[in-house]
């Protein structure tokens, strides 16, 4: 039977190929649109590490120094807090991170040419709290040493993406010791520096070891009590200089009670000693709530969503309103069916099967569709280039979409045609 | 012309008119907003920024070599260089900067009047006050007006003083609020007011008024950041010094990377590039509204006004002149349109407010949506014409041979 339904739409389509194609490219419209701008809404609103989101805690504490009535800084802290609440290993991991900045390359090589490399500096736990994926070797396992590991990217530019593991790095003309290479790691969002317009550009080229960072002058962005001025990194552990982002594992909410409590216990010290006047504010985001606390989706690719969803909607009525015409042109067709017998059961079926058939083409159109549209996105706002990407799920959604809307332009038209009244339509 | 029998007529193809009307209504408001949106970028690029732009050329450069670790070397590197850029022909200025303007974000201090006790409220900008470490080149660079007081010299510069030792220049807005009764001589935490000059626009997200920013002729010597060479060049050779100064700049030393070099023209559209490029977008969804729209006009005359045809036979064959069948297939449309303009009005209003919850987008003004109002009016009009003068044509026989 559906063969014959099959065949039946396929003759229609063809007895009205005007009304069809313009139905089906209303819905290619709509639907692509408005997926190209679901896929980077999709992108920017991912949960990048899935199997730990809910583990991974950043730690927020308010530690400035100096009374002040201006928003609290809490997203980042001082060299000496986070070394208090690292040493006292009040979590089986804890991390300190910075990004930097330098210019690397492959001590052996001929080339003198260096290359500008975006820089992680961090605790050892780092690479292995955020499932970095390695491709050679492994993480280093002390802050205090000359080890490194590469990105995938700059181990393709430096050392045609072979193993590089045991080659040596010159980084702003110091000599380090490549311990291991990362696979490609696209992190969208990158959750772990969401600041600074950084969530969204991918990961770094080298990690390094914190201490030997401080220790090599590798700058950070800082900001600072006016009274605490610094020339070198290095001297940026015992004075009031923010810079460093914490992150905790944590498994259960005791171990989160814990640290909540080791955090207040820091802040309370450090009123006692007279250093800290202000409001003490001691928060845990987990991975999820950071980015939203962050708000890492652009607003204007929302804005824009909404825009694309209206723009739905109105494909979707200008589609149905062209269906209602098709099947008003066919009541007579209709009527003599149902005169010879044809029940409202089977007209209905057979209305599903050709608005679904001309679903599955405008679905078709419509990912072409998207992906233009996707270019065109990224053409007109180049700062969305690493997140508008379509996976298969964006793809499938998409397809469903536009067999989905299909579907329910032509449920109306088909419902009504079905109701025709026989003998005025076999009058004529 | 009897409007009751208008609408009943719509009321018998209540489903096919009522989705006209709305995706008329939904064509409006998104029609409008995207043109406020379009409108807002542009205003904002218009703003005038108190700047030079099609004077000034920026070269961003990094050290790559440790050895402008020491600051000495860099000092001599970089006076070598300042040298070798103003020799270029076309070239009036040049200065090395730690930051350009037209910015959101950057290098900040706090700025306070020096004797401010701890617990005074103080305007919240006022610690994020801008800094402008130079040369003394940097007023003739940017062109800077004084208002009052004197420009900084090679004697103001920053040695070993502590803050309120140095000497500073700040900008006119950052003088009215902290002192309104004139800056020269005071004394902030960052060192004695010796001039006032004229606002630019450092951060065009802030209040034009609100531009607080200072200069000092201080350290620009640290390899660990960009380094800003600011040009002030003749427009006419711009684009000759733009080709040779990559080249003047590492002929002095090569372990530079020269990360880009570009106008201050093209730095202030690419900051607004955001801006631009989410009109750009809306523009785009406004074509393929015009698209849908066409589509939908031409299904509508094609398939809907030609069914008519049976019911304009019966009345051409009961008297009506072609005038009277043309202007009842007109007013039909002009009451879909009406009607589409009227919830269109609330239409425009609702996604206003709900794209305000996003981003920054003003409200419609009234001229602007009477336009839109108007142009939905005189296409729909058009589109409806031709069908319908078509229609009108058809002879009466014809028309009820079927009845």
């Amino acid at each position: 039977m559906f063969q014959y339904y099959l065949q039946l739409s396929i003759k229609n389509l063809k007895r009205f190929p005007t009304l069809y194609g313009l139905v089906t490219l209303t819905l290619a419209i709509g639907v692509g649109v408005f997926t190209a701008n679901l896929a980077i809404l999709n992108t920017m609103a991912s949960d990048p590490i899935p199997e730990k989101s809910a583990q991974l805690f950043h730690i927020s504490i308010n530690t400035w120094p100096v009374e002040t009535n201006r928003d609290p800084i809490t997203d980042i802290m001082r060299y000496s807090d986070g070394m208090a609440l690292k040493q006292g290993e009040f979590a089986d991991s804890m991390v300190l991170h910075y990004r930097s900045h330098a210019y690397i390359r492959d001590a052996e090589s001929n080339s003198l040419t260096r290359f500008s490399s975006a820089v992680r500096a961090s605790s050892h736990q780092f690479l292995t709290m955020v499932n970095a994926p390695f491709k050679y070797g492994s993480s280093y396992t002390d802050d205090h040493s000359r080890n490194v590991v590469l990105g995938a990217q700059m181990n393709q530019t430096l050392f045609a993406g072979e193993n590089s593991v045991g080659k040596t790095l010159e980084v702003n003309g110091e000599l380090f010791t490549i311990v291991g290479v990362l696979d490609e790691w696209p992190l969208r969002p990158m959750f772990y520096h969401v600041h600074e317009g950084l969530e969204f550009r991918g990961t770094e080229d080298l990690f390094i070891p914190i201490e030997t960072a401080l220790d090599s002058d590798l700058a950070a962005s800082v900001r600072t009590v006016s009274t605490d001025n610094f020339d070198t990194m290095a001297e940026t552990r015992d004075r009031g200089v923010y810079y460093l982002q914490g992150w905790v594992e944590l498994t259960n909410e005791a171990q989160k009670q814990r640290f909540i409590s080791a955090m207040q216990g820091h802040s309370h010290s450090l009123k006692e000693a007279g250093q800290f006047p202000n409001e003490i504010i001691t928060q845990l985001h987990d991975v999820n709530e950071w980015l939203a606390h962050n708000e890492v989706v652009d607003n204007r690719v929302a804005a824009f969503a909404i825009a694309t969803s209206l723009f739905l909607v109105v494909c979707i009525f200008n589609a149905s309103s062209l269906l209602l015409a098709r099947y008003s042109a066919t009541n007579f067709d209709t009527a003599l069916k149902r005169a010879l017998g044809v029940s409202k059961q089977q007209l209905l079926m057979q209305g599903i099967v050709e608005g679904a058939f001309t679903g599955v083409i405008s679905g078709l159109i419509s990912l072409l569709l998207a992906y233009v549209f996707l270019h065109i996105s990224v053409m007109l706002l180049p700062n969305l280039e690493y997140v508008a990407v379509m996976g298969m799920d964006m793809l499938i959604l998409g397809f469903l979409l536009a067999l989905i809307t299909t579907l329910l332009s032509s449920l109306y038209p088909v419902v009504r045609s079905r109701t025709v009244a026989i003998s005025t339509e076999l009058k004529g | 012309m009897n409007i009751k029998a208008l609408l009943k007529s719509l009321l018998l193809r209540r489903f096919t008119s009522s989705l006209l009307v709305l995706q008329l209504a939904l064509t409006l408001g998104l029609i409008v907003n995207s043109v406020v949106l379009a409108l807002d970028a542009r205003e904002k690029l218009l703003q005038p920024t108190g700047l030079p732009l099609e004077k000034l050329l920026v070269l961003e450069s990094w050290p790559t070599s440790g050895a402008y670790k020491d600051s000495d070397y860099y000092r001599s590197i970089l006076d070598e260089d300042l040298l070798k850029l103003s020799q270029l022909d076309g070239v009036n200025a040049v200065s090395p900067q730690i930051q350009v303007p037209i910015q959101n974000g950057g290098w900040n201090m706090n700025m306070e009047d020096i004797d401010t006790p701890p617990d005074a409220e103080l305007e919240r900008l006022l610690n994020y006050v801008a800094v402008y470490y130079s040369t003394p080149d940097i007023f003739n660079t940017f062109e800077l007006e004084l208002v009052d007081g004197r420009k900084l010299t090679w004697d103001d510069e920053i040695t070993d003083q502590t803050g309120s030792e140095r000497n500073i220049v700040i900008s006119e807005s950052l003088a009215n609020t902290l002192y309104p009764d004139g800056a020269v001589g005071r004394i902030t935490n960052r060192g004695r007011v010796v001039g006032v000059v004229k606002d630019f626009i450092n951060n065009p997200f802030l209040d034009p008024k609100k531009q607080f920013f200072f200069f000092a002729i201080g350290p620009v010597t640290n390899s660990s950041f960009t380094q800003y060479y600011v040009l002030n060049v003749d427009p006419a050779k711009m684009d000759a010094v733009r080709h040779a100064a990559k080249d003047t700049i590492l002929g002095v030393q090569a372990e530079r990377d020269i990360s880009s070099v570009y106008t201050f023209a093209e730095h202030h559209t690419e900051f607004f590039e955001q801006d631009t490029g989410l009109a750009g977008l809306f523009a785009m969804l406004c074509m393929l509204m015009l698209v849908i729209s066409a589509i939908s006009s031409f299904a509508h005359a094609q398939f809907h006004i030609t069914r008519q045809k049976k019911l304009i036979g019966i009345r051409r064959a009961l008297g009506a002149k072609k005038r009277d069948v043309l202007l009842y297939v007109l007013s039909e449309n002009w009451l879909v349109t009406l009607l589409g303009a009227v919830i269109g009005m609330g239409f425009i209003v609702g996604f206003n407010m709900l794209l305000g919850e996003q981003i920054d987008i003003s409200q419609p003004s009234i001229a602007l949506v009477a336009l839109s109002v108007f142009i939905v009016f005189a296409s729909g009009t058009i589109a409806t014409w031709f069908p319908a003068w078509r229609t009108s044509m058809i002879p009466p026989v014809i028309a009820t041979r079927t009845v």
